[in-house]
């Protein structure tokens, strides 16, 4: 259950964010979660619902927006899109590949309450 | 008001992970990171092979649990520098645990650290430690479908061991399924069996291994 601190890190900046806006309620957090990334999104979310309370967070939504997954053949440069356990290029037949996208794990944006205080 | 942020989940570890492959690259250590199922051998093969290179590298462990310091001690008795993580339920190891932990060694005497993650197939494979090289570890009781449940612990896998051979004429293992799946996850690294608690069975581990602490102490890389 690694959720709960990737969780924490993503905590830890949102309300950053909110603290500079005068603790502004943040209703919305946005990640980018590739394909190739080992995240339940259920967990995630458990993990979040459970940490929120009593902050700027509490009852925000968690949206992740998957990307998926293209790896590069290095033998005949096909680029094409791995289906797991095996990643088996269809031009050249053989298997593996380089991760071209579908390994991000980025938070994109935090989204705060319109009537928030204090800033410019 | 949405304010855009961009930045790696991760960040914080991989930052620290970055810092602590430059410090041990400064001392010359190199860095393994066992990972495995609970119980698959990790702490066999450690002491199998700190026995193995006793007298000719300086070797350090690192051991991480969720609770005891019961694989410390068994290391601890090889006359072998150990720390003790103990993650208080944690599934993984972070960067900042072993940053925390390498404070208690005189890294620039040492020529490879082993640290044994948390037994766990999942969790460990997302947190760098700064290490060189993931060295995975399977086990025949455990079955040959592994690589295929658990493609991306294999995929970033060094080596790949293949632990408790002396269990095949007992255990159901499909050994060419395993190969199989093996080669189709990460074709650059075949398994390697070894019996962890058979020194005489791990000469190919042993010189693998070998071969990347005295690479390392030759040349500084990356
Ligand atoms: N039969 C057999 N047992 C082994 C082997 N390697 C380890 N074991 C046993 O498996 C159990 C778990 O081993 P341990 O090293 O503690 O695993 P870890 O949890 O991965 O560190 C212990 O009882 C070991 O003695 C092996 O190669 N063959
Ligand atoms: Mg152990
Ligand atoms: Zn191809």
């Amino acid at each position: 259950m690694h959720e709960l601190s990737l969780l924490r890190s993503v905590l830890h900046k949102a309300l950053e964010i909110s603290r500079e806006h005068g603790n502004a309620p943040i209703t919305q957090i946005t990640l980018q979660v590739g394909a190739l990334r080992l995240v339940d999104e259920d967990l995630f979310q458990f993990a979040f619902d459970a940490s929120t309370p009593d902050t700027p967070a509490a009852g925000a939504t968690l949206c992740c927006e998957k990307i998926l997954a293209r790896v590069l053949c290095t033998h005949c440069e096909s680029v094409f899109p791995p289906s797991e356990p095996v990643w088996q290029c269809p031009g050249c037949g053989r298997f593996g590949g380089r991760v071209l996208e579908g390994d991000e794990l980025i938070l994109k944006s935090v989204t705060l309450a319109d009537a928030s205080a204090g800033e410019e | 008001m949405e304010i855009p942020v961009v930045q790696k989940v991760l960040k914080l570890n991989d930052d620290i992970a970055l810092l602590l492959r430059e410090r041990f690259e400064q001392a010359g250590v190199v860095v393994f990171n066992f990972i495995s199922a609970p119980g698959s051998g990790k702490t066999s093969l450690l002491e199998t092979t700190i026995r193995h290179f006793r007298g000719r590298f300086a070797i350090a462990v690192i051991e991480g649990d969720p609770d005891s310091t019961l694989d410390a001690q068994r290391i601890a008795r090889h006359g072998c520098p150990v720390v003790q993580i103990q993650t208080s339920g944690g599934c993984h190891l972070e960067a900042n645990l072993v940053q925390r932990a390498i404070a208690q060694f005189d890294l620039d005497s040492l020529d490879a650290l082993f640290i044994e993650n948390v037994g766990n197939m999942v969790c460990p494979v997302e947190f760098d430690l700064g290490e060189h090289h993931r060295v995975v570890l399977v086990s025949t009781p455990e079955g040959s479908d592994k690589p295929a449940k658990y493609p991306k612990l294999f995929r970033t896998a060094g080596i790949i061991l293949l632990n408790k051979c002396d269990l095949l004429p007992y255990v159901p293992f499909d050994r060419a399924q395993f190969d199989t799946y093996v080669q189709s996850v990460n074709p650059e690294h075949p398994a390697v069996s070894i019996t962890a608690t058979r020194p005489e069975t791990c000469t190919a581990w042993f010189a693998w291994a070998e071969a990347k602490i005295t690479g390392r102490m030759a040349v500084p890389a990356r």
